[in-house]
């Protein structure tokens, strides 16, 4: 298995993906801080916190900038697959299909989380160079620790809800299909984010999680675990009985 | 069994209700070149996608090394290397670090396998190329570095000399020869050129239509291919009566206008020239030829639509 995660790792080199999940990571927490540098501006009784700055970054990254990019991440480490027609020959080394998904599925998890660090350790860097020239509040190790320990968990949501583009992605074999649905999926998170069903829309759910807003929503906590853990695991199952039918024709 | 390398028994496959692969019997040997020959949607790569399971069959069984596919792992299949259709590798790799993803997932590590597998296709100079950088050919080459890399008992190729150039050809030929003469590896590979066909293989199949129709040795091909010598002459039916009245000779064959085949006495062609010139016949050209390879095809599968 560590093989598979390695050439998994090894097949995203050079890969523009990546460049544009780091570049990700960086825009949205240096959009945000602009935001609300503008807002401490404009109203004199707001102060900037890293509490402040990470709440938030982590709202756009859950509701926009994660379901958008990551999901296009997701559908790019399979559709290339086919775009590429590179299963039949990796799939005569031999390797086992499910073996195969799974090595996906994990690089997709390790990306997430990757990406979630490297939206923390932004988050934090920028806020420390603001504090040179603004009065930044709640700037040390025990604010930011835990900061980090709710954006890996942010990213576990994240990557629940990311498995059924997985799925479609299978089905799709290229882009174009994947991407109108991520559209549509985003513009929904959107649009439903104030509104009673927001707790029961998964995607929305997952952030209303996260910040503990859920229960608010009027969604109970459980049902939105159960939906958000039924939501990956049908995704992941899913793709797993269609991929072990398919032929690679 | 095990006499044969592949060997399977009704391979079915059906797309649609349309069937692509009807009940193939496959007999491919040990230790042989095995060509399997037929038009373009024949059903040569089906039949090769189903042996390496990249396509699951209809119907049917394979036995590969005499064992029953469905009754083992992968095992066997680490026995093997192939490259089916266009040779398909990450585009944003190089050919190095394109073998090497193939290799970890094979369990080697070892780096000198990948770049002898390069030095052999004459891709060890090309290696920090990107592969959406190289020609049809150096990926055909690549294709066959990536199958041949462990040393499989079983190559399946599917068109490996497409895209090569003439000198391509003849390396690659060569290399494939030598593979199964000196390591015995067994060679299973499609194509519709039958020039091509007739210098490597050792054993053909013919499929058309999704059916294989038959399965000869080469040489033994030949030998019931009986030779003939053919004369082209101005007048055939005065040539025809020369023939029989003068040299007594019997079985011969008229083709179209001018063409003459003789069956027998092909050894006094010369004497036989010689008389149908002295009878006024003006003859253009003697040869003579053994059964081709394309002919017997073109009378197995017929030759009445482009394929």
């Amino acid at each position: 298995m560590a093989d598979i995660v390695y050439c998994e790792w090894m097949k995203l080199k050079r890969s523009k993906m990546i460049s544009i999940g780091v570049l990700g990571s960086f825009m949205v927490p240096l959009l945000v801080l602009v935001n609300d540098i503008r807002i401490c501006r404009s109203n004199p009784a707001a102060s900037l916190s890293l509490g402040w700055i990470y709440e938030d970054t982590v709202m756009f990254l859950m509701l926009l900038f994660g379901p958008l990019v990551l999901a296009a991440g997701a559908v790019y480490l399979i559709s290339r697959e086919y775009t590429e027609k590179t299963l039949k020959t990796i799939f005569a080394v031999p390797i086992g299909r499910g073996q195969f998904l799974a090595g996906k599925f994990t690089v997709l998890f390790i990306l997430v989380l990757l990406f979630m660090i490297l939206s923390w350790l932004n988050i934090v860097i920028m806020s420390l160079i603001c504090s040179c020239f603004f009065d930044v509040s709640q700037i040390d190790l025990l604010s930011a620790v835990p900061i980090l320990f709710q954006m890996m968990i942010g990213g576990i949501l994240l990557f629940a809800t990311l498995t059924p583009f997985v799925y479609l992605a299978l089905r799709a074999k290229g882009m174009l299909v994947p991407f109108i649905v991520i559209a549509v999926v985003s513009l929904l998170n959107v649009v439903l984010s104030g509104s009673p069903a927001a707790g029961f829309y998964p995607w929305t759910a997952a952030y209303l999680l996260l910040s503990g807003r859920l229960e608010q929503s009027g969604c109970p906590v459980w049902l939105g675990i159960s939906i958000l853990l039924s939501v990956g695991v049908s995704g992941i199952a899913a793709s797993m009985f269609r991929f072990r039918r398919e032929d690679m024709a | 069994m095990d006499k044969y390398a592949i060997e399977t028994v009704n391979l079915t496959k059906e797309y649609h209700g349309r069937i692509v692969a009807d009940g193939i019997n496959l007999h491919v040997p040990k230790g042989k070149i095995y060509a399997l020959l037929g038009r373009n949607g024949a059903g040569k790569t089906t039949t090769m996608k189903m042996l390496l399971r990249l396509i699951r069959p209809t119907d049917g069984s394979i036995y590969l090394f005499g064992e029953n596919c469905s009754r083992f792992g992968k095992g066997n299949y680490h026995r093997i290397g192939s490259v089916i259709e266009a040779p398909a590798f990450y585009e944003n790799l190089t050919a190095k670090e394109n073998l090497e993803i193939l290799a970890r997932l094979r369990g080697m590590h070892r780096r000198d396998t990948i770049e002898n597998a390069l030095f052999a296709v004459h891709l060890d100079k090309e290696d920090k190329k990107l592969f959406r950088e190289y020609s049809l050919g150096m990926k055909q080459r690549l294709g066959l570095a990536a199958a041949v890399m462990h040393e499989p008992e079983l190559l399946i190729l599917d068109e490996p000399m497409n895209g090569l150039d003439p000198i391509g050809i003849h390396e690659t030929r060569a290399y494939l020869l030598q593979l199964c003469r000196e390591k015995g590896t067994t060679i299973f590979v499609s194509s519709h050129v039958l020039n091509e066909v007739e210098q490597l293989a050792d054993v053909i199949g013919v499929i058309n239509k999704g059916k294989l129709l038959e399965e000869t040795n080469l040489q033994e091909l030949y030998r019931q291919r009986r030779r003939y010598a053919e004369f082209e002459v101005s007048d055939v039916n005065r040539a025809a009566f020369v023939l029989e009245r003068r040299f007594r000779i019997s079985d011969y064959a008229i083709i179209g206008n001018n063409i003459l085949r003789l069956y027998e006495k092909i050894d006094s062609r010369a004497q036989i020239n010689s008389g149908l010139v002295a009878e006024g016949i003006f003859v253009g050209k003697v040869c003579v030829e053994s059964g081709k390879l394309e002919e017997y095809f073109t009378e197995l599968v017929g030759g009445d639509t482009i394929g």
